[in-house]
């Protein structure tokens, strides 16, 4: 089922190339979040 | 992403981070960021899919993820999506308006 405007987004931690960890939970109160999924290897841009 | 790269500046003044999420592995999630100058990260959803699944971003045909964009305000809830859209110029500059208008108090 497709999240829409309004939804709470779905939680979640995940690490960078460096292994570091990042959580959207930590921008709780702080800061708004664009989150961008983008395949990266197999295309341009 | 260089979009959102070119336009960080302004997410930072609207208050706003941006993280890129990707299903590679981790090695080729920093290869990008440094190959591309990203001043944000790429995260890397390998091997799990985990984040692409619980976003409803999985492409099942084609086994990739689609190029979609969510706003999230500071209380966690769903402010944007920006789906349908291969440009990511697009993306970026729609995702930036409404940070924008979240910060400025207007919606």
């Amino acid at each position: 089922m497709a999240l829409k405007v309004g939804d709470k987004a779905p939680e979640f931690t995940l690490m960078d190339g460096q292994r570091e960890k990042w959580s959207l939970e930590s921008y709780r109160g702080q800061k708004n979040v664009v989150i961008a999924f983008y395949l990266m290897a197999f295309t341009g841009g | 992403m260089g979009a959102f790269r070119d336009a960080y500046e302004e997410f930072q003044k609207a208050n706003t981070e941006v993280l890129g999420i990707s299903i590679d592995p981790w090695p080729a999630a920093g290869i990008f960021v440094k190959n591309l100058k990203l001043p944000f990260p790429m995260l890397s959803d390998w091997p799990q899919n985990e984040v692409i699944k619980a976003y409803d971003v999985w492409h099942p045909e084609r086994y990739i993820a689609r190029r979609s964009t969510f706003v999230i305000d500071k209380e966690g809830i769903i402010r944007g999506v920006i789906e349908s859209e291969t440009d990511m110029t697009i993306h970026s500059r729609d995702s930036l308006r409404i940070v924008q208008e979240l910060e400025a108090g207007r919606t």
